[in-house]
């Protein structure tokens, strides 16, 4: 008994306590994610910035100050413009592959197809399953210029292959269809999911109106669907930046001459391969900078987006 | 892995002490001393023969020293960064196989090693000439960085040879018993098999090193750079020659004598017939073996210029010894000695595909059995006396001039005018060193 009473006083102590400490009370319950969030995210962006003011090779026990001169030299290099262009043409690319195709064949096979939609979704799924590291041998068999599949189909039409990764240009194409093929499903059924939710009476109404298909995705479907656009959006451009490294890794090396590089490759380059961490750090820096702005993009485009609550 | 964790902790916490213990025992006894090993063989590559080395050591050897094997994530810069990490907390390894490439990089920023003229002056007096014994003098070579000092015992060593389609020779009206020598000759029956078979000629290995182009440098009597009285390095790779040499690459690709493909890619479309020949290392045997069904040969690299100037790259790596206490020096010096002798040599190299680098290893009845029955290792090892090192570069951007020249390479192959574009890359190679 003489327990549980206690047991009431104590509870009604720390009641009182939090009470009296609001603030207090909304921090305790905030803390273990903002001591992950620092330690894993803020400090080492913090201390990124603290090594792109240095130059160190990695092993060395002493760093030696250099001010922004990492900065200087990054922003000469005509190889750090080569791979901003190309992130460029990598987003873009995976913003076809990865945003506007999945979105479009979400609508074809939520509100258009009625039959075998569950096959087509299981087989389009299918490559989300592998690892992208596989993805990228499977299209290095497929795209051999020499003696794979597509080089076959060429010749049947009496053409060469392109030189899909010794050539600049084709290499882009390539990298970007090896990422966006693994990439895909994934996006595409976080599509149709917001698509399904679309209300079919709305469709209906319209199709009564004899609005066409085009119109009704247009009018409805993509309204009521921008909150998940956005979000696929974002995370495209991220994967635009990001899941390619894993092919360029792989399969050319950045090359040929710096055709297929891209920031983080280049970031990787720099660190692991060229012992420069000052530099990598500078260019990492400068990549942040570049995802702040398009952060701040998200944020100018949150406001038009429609949210159903 | 977490038992495997404690059983290290716990033989190092044993070695530890017996160490003391073993240190009023008089100077010859090594009984206790624990080195470790960092090797970068993972399973597929030579990790069960470099365990089953080990394991004969720890078992055979008299002076009850014992060796602990530590695999290396990320080969030879994973190699680098472990070594800083244990360096920085004063912990020695023992043993550890620094890459080729990583020659002065190595030199550089790890002044803790212990190179083996040093251990035999100061170790071990009675091993002097052991060097001189065993190795060529060009192999020596292979381990001394631009300081001069020999870093470590040569160890893991490849070269490339050309790997050749002889069904496709025949086809094409060659003859596979007398392959081409010079790059000349090995470009136009890159041209004759193009020609008359429609099948891709020659390839030499694109990928994102120089193994095989700076042979190809070299051999036209050019070097890629030249050191001063102060030890530093200007690039020298821009002469005359160099640029004749690429002009006549360049022509190649456009005549179609060439092929312009990835490695990886190359190889696939080499076991399936498509393409003639490979230029790669003969660390590609067994995999050549394994996946290509059709008459296989190989012949030496090609010889890009004179007879005297005609070189292959070394790949592989060294045995390093970093260790602080004398003991443990010399149980480095002990365990780098049985690697060395012919039988553990044989093993290695048929574990690994790895040439043998010792004077004495082909004496050993298990490797002459070996390279009886492996005659394709022969292009290889005929061009072992002109082994040269990998160029290792010095300085703060060493490791990152390697990757210029390859962009040199690919800037070249597609249609970069070669005499503007190699003078470019030396003025620029010159201004990173």
């Amino acid at each position: 008994m003489q327990d549980k009473k206690r047991a009431r006083q104590v509870s009604g102590k720390t009641q009182r306590f939090w009470k009296k400490h609001r603030k207090l009370e909304k921090f305790a319950y905030l803390l273990p994610s903002i001591t992950i969030f620092c330690v894993f995210m803020v400090w080492p962006i913090v201390y990124n910035m603290y090594l792109s003011t240095m130059e160190w090779n990695m092993v060395s026990p002493v760093k030696k100050f250099v001010g922004f001169d990492n900065y200087k030299n990054v922003f000469s290099d005509p190889g750090f413009l080569k791979a901003l262009g190309n992130t460029g043409l990598y987003v873009l690319l995976m913003m076809l592959f990865c945003f506007v195709a999945p979105y479009f064949y979400s609508y074809v096979m939520g509100k258009l197809i009625t039959r075998g939609a569950k096959v087509y979704r299981a087989l389009m799924f299918f490559p989300s399953l592998l690892s992208l590291a596989v993805a990228a041998i499977v299209f290095m068999w497929l795209f051999n210029s020499v003696s794979g599949p597509v080089a076959e189909i060429f010749e049947l039409f009496g053409h060469e292959s392109p030189h899909w990764f010794t050539s600049s240009g084709y290499v882009i194409v390539a990298l970007s269809i090896a990422t966006g093929w693994r990439s895909f499903g994934y996006n595409l059924i976080v599509f149709l999911g917001a698509i399904v939710e679309v209300p079919i009476e709305l469709i209906e109404a319209a199709k009564l109106e004899k609005a066409s298909n085009w119109k009704i995705f247009w009018r409805i479907v993509f309204p009521l669907t921008s909150p998940t656009a956005l979000y696929v959006f974002i995370i495209t451009f991220v994967m635009g930046l990001q899941y390619v490294f894993t092919p360029i890794q792989m399969i050319t090396k950045g090359g040929p001459n710096m055709a297929s590089t891209n920031l983080v490759y280049l970031i990787y380059q720099y660190s692991f391969q060229f012992f420069q961490t000052g530099r990598a750090a500078a260019v990492a820096i400068i990549s942040l900078v570049i995802f702040l702005l398009v952060l701040l993009l998200q944020n100018r485009l949150n406001k038009r987006v429609h949210y159903e609550n | 892995m977490v038992l495997a964790l404690g059983m290290l902790l716990s033989l190092a916490a044993c070695s530890k002490q017996t160490d003391t213990d073993g240190g009023s025992d008089g100077e010859e006894s090594l009984e206790g001393v624990t080195i470790e090993y960092w090797h970068i063989n993972s399973e597929t590559q030579g990790g069960p023969v470099v365990e089953e080395l080990i394991q004969e050591f720890n078992e055979t050897n008299e002076k009850g020293i014992t060796v602990i094997g530590k695999f290396n994530a990320n080969a030879y810069a994973g190699v680098a960064q472990n070594l800083q990490a244990e360096l920085a907390i004063g912990e020695y390894p023992g043993v550890v196989q620094v890459g080729w490439n990583y020659l002065n990089y190595f030199a550089e920023n790890f002044p803790q090693y212990v190179g083996p003229k040093r251990i035999i002056e100061e170790y071990v007096p009675e091993d002097e000439g052991y060097l001189e014994e065993m190795l060529e003098p060009n192999i020596i070579e292979l381990g001394t960085a631009v300081n001069g000092e020999i870093l470590g015992l040569p160890y893991a060593a490849s070269t490339p040879v050309v790997f050749y389609n002889a069904d496709i020779f025949r086809d094409a009206g060659l003859d596979p018993d007398n392959p081409p020598e010079t790059f000349d000759e090995w470009l136009a029956a890159g041209q004759t098999i193009k020609d008359k078979t429609g099948k891709e000629g020659l390839y030499y290995e694109i990928i994102a090193n120089t193994y095989t182009m700076s042979p190809m440098i070299q051999g036209v009597g050019a070097e890629m750079y030249e050191l001063d009285k102060d030890g530093n390095a200007t690039a020298t790779f821009y002469t005359p020659e160099t640029v004749e040499l690429f002009r006549k690459w360049q022509a190649g690709f456009q005549n179609g004598a060439c092929v312009e493909i990835g490695s990886e890619e190359a190889l696939g479309a080499f076991a399936a017939g498509e393409v003639a020949t490979q230029i790669v290392t003969i660390g590609k045997l067994a995999y050549m073996k394994e996946s290509c069904n059709f008459d296989l040969r190989t012949a030496p690299f090609p010889r890009t210029g004179s007879k005297e100037d005609y070189s292959v790259c070394v790949g592989g790596n060294m045995l390093c010894c970093f260790a602080e206490e004398e003991k443990e020096i010399q149980a480095c010096w002990e365990f780098m000695k049985f690697l060395y002798e012919p039988d553990s040599m044989a093993k290695w190299v048929e574990g690994t595909g790895y040439l043998p680098v010792t004077k004495s290893a082909t004496d050993s009845e298990e490797m002459k059995a070996f390279l009886a029955e492996n005659e394709l290792m022969n292009a290889s090892l005929e061009t072992w006396t002109n082994a040269r090192s990998w160029p290792s570069w010095p300085g703060a951007n060493g490791m990152n001039v390697d990757q210029v020249l390859v962009d040199m390479r690919d800037a070249i192959i597609s249609g970069a005018d070669p005499d503007k574009t190699i003078k470019e890359t030396q003025d620029k190679v010159n201004g990173m060193l």
